[in-house]
């Protein structure tokens, strides 16, 4: 029940920051005209989403099985984090826009997070599953 | 004995593990940060001085204290006198090298959305620009080519576009952490082609920018063995337009002074940093200690001599202090390292991070400094030990 909870409310937390981080604490550059950071941002947004909904949706599965899956699908959402703004939407070309010089620096280090925080949980509980089944 | 095992016992008190770590991840991180950002700020500053690359700058009468505001933040400017003056002051007895630039008002290249400083120089005469160029494409510059800052987005065939009209990167330069980094560098034979896009994508290009064979600035080194205030003065005499000089040097040595402040507070920051995490450190030393005293007393009891149990003690401060200090280490260098750019952008400063080893070298840096605190804050339990008496511990716990 503490990895449940514990859990779901850090994805949803780490989701809830992916979300922010584009749109608030390192906003991509403000442009009248949309560049291709503006897109990446948004398309950040949706990735964000489905972590929250991944986080809230592992507080209802008893199942380690499933618990693992969902934390699985969370890393592996995590790499998309970064392959947005590097090679699917981009970024400004210029080296020294804000997109660059501050949100992606930022999506790096939460993507990080993210990556460690879920495969952390996947193979604590394929361990931990492990050994009760030995028992 | 096997349970005497430095993971084993982590893994049986993982509570006191997290007390003892905690203060080492805290000053490693400290330590961390202020060693990357301390040596960023040193190599932007080293680099400004090497960028101005020259003794003394002439520039126009009025435009010096914009001058000086482009060598040291960058800022954008336009001022202009005429080209006799460097033809007067390159012949001039005493002055080892001369050469001149032709600033134009940045734009917006179409190439990116950002601002951009656009600098005609002479490649020929040139002293300034030539030693940071890190990756040369095209040996010979022509009026078709440009050399670009480390900042400037280059397409992917070679080429970058300015004011609708493409141009070949001939030079891209190295990384210098100051505004040379958004620049680009055109010949003086591109000047008409450029002011005329210029002014047909509708910059303001005013007639003496059009018509006039004008320069914005000319930076001068005096010979060694001559004095410079005699070859300033043959300058004012040979030069016949009103000018204004820009002591470069003593302009980055002002700023380099300016910045010891900085520097300052980070060695201030890193002493009291040291100085509060020994101190937590040896007070959370003596409160695992004081818990372990039973288990220490039944060790001894089970037979287990005073220098077993030190080393025991010994082992336990070298694992949290190598794990804590790495660690420490490492959640700092998440956050110091990509985000360099974005430091210097807000201080206002030249900034340069470390590359990857210099990191590693203060990983290890900072994680032997955490182990020799570690072990200091260890010695209070050793002397517990030493003195400990055995059953008494054992008597006092039952009590």
């Amino acid at each position: 029940m503490k990895n449940r909870i514990g859990f779901s409310i850090g994805y949803i937390l780490l989701g809830t920051l992916l979300i922010l981080i584009p749109t608030v604490i390192f906003p991509v550059c403000v442009s009248e005209k949309k560049m291709a950071c503006f897109y990446t941002a948004r398309a950040e947004i949706g990735v964000g989403t489905v972590i929250i909904l991944l986080g809230l949706a592992y507080i209802f599965f008893k199942s380690a099985e499933i618990r693992a899956g969902i934390s699985l699908s969370i890393a592996i959402n995590s790499i998309l984090i970064v392959l947005l703004p590097l090679k699917l939407t981009g970024l400004c070309k210029m080296s020294d826009m804000a997109c660059r010089i501050g949100t992606l620096p930022a999506l790096i280090v939460i993507t990080i997070i993210i990556a460690a925080v879920s495969l952390g949980n996947f193979v604590y509980i394929l361990i931990s599953s492990k050994s009760k089944n030995n028992e | 004995m096997n349970d005497l095992n430095v993971f084993k016992r982590a893994k049986r008190n993982i509570k006191q593990v997290y007390l003892l770590i905690t203060p080492v991840v805290l000053l490693s991180m400290v330590l961390f940060a202020s060693f990357v950002i301390d040596l960023s700020l040193k190599q932007g500053v080293s680099n400004l001085e090497k960028r101005i690359g020259s003794d003394y700058i002439l520039v126009p009468k009025g435009a010096k204290n914009d001058a000086e505001d482009i060598i040291l933040e960058g800022a954008r400017g336009i001022f202009y006198f005429d080209r006799s003056v460097y033809d007067e002051v390159k012949n001039v007895e005493g002055v080892k090298e001369a050469t001149e630039q032709f600033f134009l008002k940045s734009m917006a290249a179409d190439c990116c959305s950002s601002e951009v400083e656009i600098i005609f120089y002479n490649p020929e005469t040139d002293f300034l620009i030539h030693p940071w160029i890190s990756s040369e494409y095209k040996k010979a510059q022509d009026k078709n080519c440009v050399v670009t800052g480390s900042f400037v987005n280059v397409e992917d065939n070679g080429n970058i576009k300015i004011f609708g009209r493409e141009y070949k990167v001939a030079a891209k330069m190295a990384k210098t952490g100051t505004s040379l980094d958004s620049s680009i560098y055109f010949t003086f034979d591109s000047l008409d082609t450029v002011l005329a896009d210029a002014s047909e994508k509708g910059s303001f290009i005013t007639d003496e920018q059009q018509n006039g064979d004008l320069i914005s600035s000319v930076f001068i080194n005096i010979e060694e063995g001559y004095e410079e205030g005699d070859v300033l003065n043959r300058i004012k005499t040979s030069v016949s337009t009103d000018y204004d000089l820009v002591f470069s040097k003593e302009l980055s040595r002002q700023f380099s002074d300016n910045l010891s402040n900085i520097y300052e507070v980070l060695h201030i920051i890193n002493i009291f940093a040291i100085m509060f995490f020994v101190a937590i450190d040896f007070c959370v030393n003596c409160i695992v200690v004081n818990s372990q005293k039973t288990e220490i007393a039944l060790y001894r009891i089970m037979g287990i001599d005073k220098k077993s149990i030190i080393k025991i003690l010994f082992e336990d401060a070298l694992l949290t202090s190598i794990l804590g200090g790495t660690g420490g280490c490492l959640l700092s260098a998440l956050f110091t390292v990509p985000f360099g750019d974005y430091i210097g952008n807000m201080l206002e400063m030249p900034y340069l991070g470390p590359d990857f080893l210099r990191v590693t070298l203060f990983i290890v840096l900072v994680t032997l400094l955490t182990v020799v605190i570690g072990i200091l804050g260890s010695l209070y339990p050793i002397i517990v030990v030493c003195v400990l008496d055995p059953y008494t511990a054992l008597r006092k716990e039952g009590e």
